[in-house]
């Protein structure tokens, strides 16, 4: 299965439009953007998306509550939830690993490649 | 395909322009605070909105090729995400005060990049535009200020003079050099007076190069330097090629392009760790995820060294790295291993199975970056060694063809243009005649050291024979590159030389070649043709450049 549709979870402004451009004109992915977490749960019906990328620190709901959220709805429980985030040390990504995040994808991310390293994260779940 | 890169690369740049207004909003808000903070209190009201903006920013800045600002920012939310876990009434104001003037500092990452992309952005536009670096001159005595300021102005640096210490200081908050020269003694001032007065000087702390020029080489005054962080220590009378080639490092080093590391790793967890790491201290690091596919992705990928896991289960590290080393064009590539392994004797044999290093897990992340970084920095340095003329530290020969031939490939495919220039200095011989063979090199190594601070970093520049260089422009238009080279050729003939005494000006001729994509031409003809058009400048009368008109 091709990966085609994202849910991006992120409240910087700055980074949603760069976010778009990597992943939707860079990587010919679609996306949706939500500025909140509850802006994510409210929409994610209507979206339906095949992966979800999640900014961790947001203001209100944060990234992991939101993912706890998330996954008490029966039809995304399985939806593969990646982490963003510009604190990678090995305790905090095992910890979000353990919440149940496919991935931790590193902030500032770079335009050129986030899609495909968004691709290969994907492919890997699917192989 | 290149119509949408191109699109993008315009989105891109519409973007970082606004991005750049907004970012520099931000830094004037982040001085704001920096100054409160700087009196010496920190509350909580101050301390949540910084806390907010530096993680911001931290996230957001390397998208947008800030990736200074951004680690540095990281480095701040860092700091203050301690202060506020362990008290904010705890901290002093010495650590305020440190951290005040790193918020201050972030202005200096952002000036450095705005400055890095407006350079691309000219170069990219014409290439008869210069890309300069700036350079402050710190000097009392006017002749010799004037003297520095003409010589390197000669080599494309764009200098700013300063009479005293303090105009500088005064100068820094508005945007540091690239690089800061400084002339150590002052004679109105007793010995040593201006390294007692840099001790507690912002000029130390613009995070650029420092050169000390001093009228004293003694063991004393150059520790003090060193301990002074400068770089570089040049003794009057000046040498200016050594220093131009000393200044020239240390800028090239600063734009050094990010090492692209390899990790082969099987526990994926400690793969990705590895891999996050080393991307935020600016890295590119990919994962191999099949081992099977190690030479596949060394071609696409590029790395500049290989991390390998020493015992995996299907292929061990050494085993790998042997395959490595049975293609001779990964023959030189940097293997280290990073294993658990402490025993000595087995280190010692994963050694002789080709690889260079070992770093010993576990492995801190500051030690495998720092460790890392290292060993990227040697082996470009060596690989600069054997590609690189020695003198000139251009291409050499062999490597000029073979990069005019891919820059020809690649016009080729994409339908663009590109001129190769051959360039020849006049009368060479009568130069080392007459002054000397020392001389003739120094005459070599100016010609090569205007060549680079003038063309773009696009352009590949080679040293072809004794005194003939060639140029290779990828997206010139022929007209384009007869102004680009003539302007070259006037600026070479403007350099004073002096040997013995004696003051001299050199000259060069030039002969260009173009391919347009409207016929098929082989490298071997258009070089051919250039070295023609080299032949008829120098019949014509030498200090020229000819073209050859299409034919």
């Amino acid at each position: 299965m091709q990966l085609q549709k994202l849910m991006y979870v992120e409240d910087d402004e700055d980074i949603q439009v760069i976010a778009r451009l990597a992943l939707q004109t860079v990587g010919g992915l679609g996306v949706e953007i939500c500025s909140s977490g509850e802006e994510a749960l409210a929409r994610i019906d209507e979206i339906a998306p095949q992966m979800i990328l999640l900014d961790v620190m947001m203001p209100g709901m944060d990234g992991p509550e939101t993912l706890r959220h998330l996954r008490d709805l029966p039809e995304f429980a399985d939806t593969p939830i990646a982490f963003m985030t510009a604190k990678v040390q090995p305790q905090e990504v095992q910890s979000f690993m353990k919440l149940g995040a496919c991935a931790v994808i590193a902030k500032p991310f770079d335009p050129m490649t986030l899609a495909q390293e968004v691709r290969k994260i994907w492919d890997t779940l699917h192989e | 395909m290149s119509d949408s890169i191109k699109g993008i690369d315009e989105q891109l740049q519409a973007l970082n322009e606004q991005y750049r207004k907004r970012l520099e909003r931000t830094l004037d808000e982040l001085e704001q605070s920096a100054l409160q903070l700087s009196e010496g209190i920190l509350t909580e009201e101050l301390s949540e909105p910084l806390f907010q903006k530096l993680h911001k920013l931290a996230g957001s800045a390397g998208s947008f090729g800030y990736t200074q600002v951004s680690q540095h920012a990281h480095a701040l939310h860092a700091i203050l995400g301690q202060w506020r876990q362990t008290g904010l009434a705890d901290v002093d104001a010495l650590q305020l005060g440190s951290f005040a003037s790193g918020l201050m500092g972030l202005r200096q990452y952002f000036d450095l990049r705005t400055c890095e992309s407006s350079i691309q952005a000219v170069a990219s536009d014409s290439p008869s535009s210069e890309h300069k670096h700036s350079i402050w001159v710190v000097e009392d005595d006017h002749e010799m200020r004037v003297y520095l300021q003409q010589q390197l102005e000669a080599y494309g640096y764009d200098v700013t003079p300063f009479e005293s210490l303090a105009d500088a200081e005064a100068a820094c908050e508005v945007q540091p050099p690239h690089l800061l020269l400084l002339d150590i003694l002052f004679p109105d001032e007793s010995r040593n007076a201006t390294e007692t007065l840099l001790q507690k000087s912002p000029l130390t702390h613009l995070g650029c190069p420092l050169i000390f020029i001093s009228a004293y080489d003694e063991f004393h005054s150059r520790i003090r330097a060193a301990r002074l962080g400068a770089e570089g220590y040049f003794v009057k009378p000046l040498d200016m090629v050594r220093l131009v080639n000393r200044i020239d490092h240390l800028i090239d080093k600063q734009m050094m392009s990010p090492e692209r590391i390899l990790i082969v790793e099987d526990d994926q967890l400690l793969a990705s760790h590895y891999q996050l790491v080393l991307q935020q201290a600016g890295m590119i690091a990919e994962v191999l995820d099949n081992p099977v596919q190690i030479i596949d992705t060394l071609s696409s990928f590029k790395p500049d060294l290989i991390l390998m896991d020493v015992y995996m289960p299907d292929f061990s590290g050494p085993e790998l790295a042997g395959l490595v080393r049975q293609y001779d064009h990964w023959a030189s590539l940097s293997i280290v291993y990073l294993s658990a392994e402490s025993d000595l004797t087995r280190q010692v044999e994963a050694m002789r199975n080709r690889a260079d290093d070992f770093i010993m897990k576990p492995v801190s992340d500051q030690q495998l970056v720092s460790a890392v970084r290292v060993r990227v920095a040697r082996s470009r340095e060596l690989n600069n060694l054997i590609m690189r003329d020695s003198l000139t530290g251009l291409l050499r020969h062999v490597m000029i063809k073979d990069a005019a031939a891919s820059a020809l490939a690649r016009a080729q495919r994409y339908q663009s243009s590109v001129c190769f220039a051959m360039l020849d200095i006049d009368h060479f011989k009568n130069i080392n005649d007459s002054f000397g063979h020392a001389c003739g090199d120094m005459v070599i190594s100016s010609i090569a050291l205007l060549l680079k601070q003038r063309l773009r970093q696009t352009d590949i520049i080679g040293r072809y024979g004794g005194e003939e260089f060639l140029v290779v422009l990828p997206d010139c238009t022929p007209d384009a590159a007869v102004e680009l080279v003539n302007s070259l050729r006037v600026a070479f003939s403007e350099l004073p030389f002096s040997s013995n005494g004696r003051t001299f000006h050199v000259t060069f001729s030039a002969g260009l070649s173009c391919y347009d994509s409207s016929a098929e031409q082989s490298i071997e003809v258009l070089l051919e043709q250039a070295d023609r058009m080299l032949y008829q400048a120098k019949s014509a009368g030498r200090n020229r450049v000819c073209i050859n008109a299409t034919e």
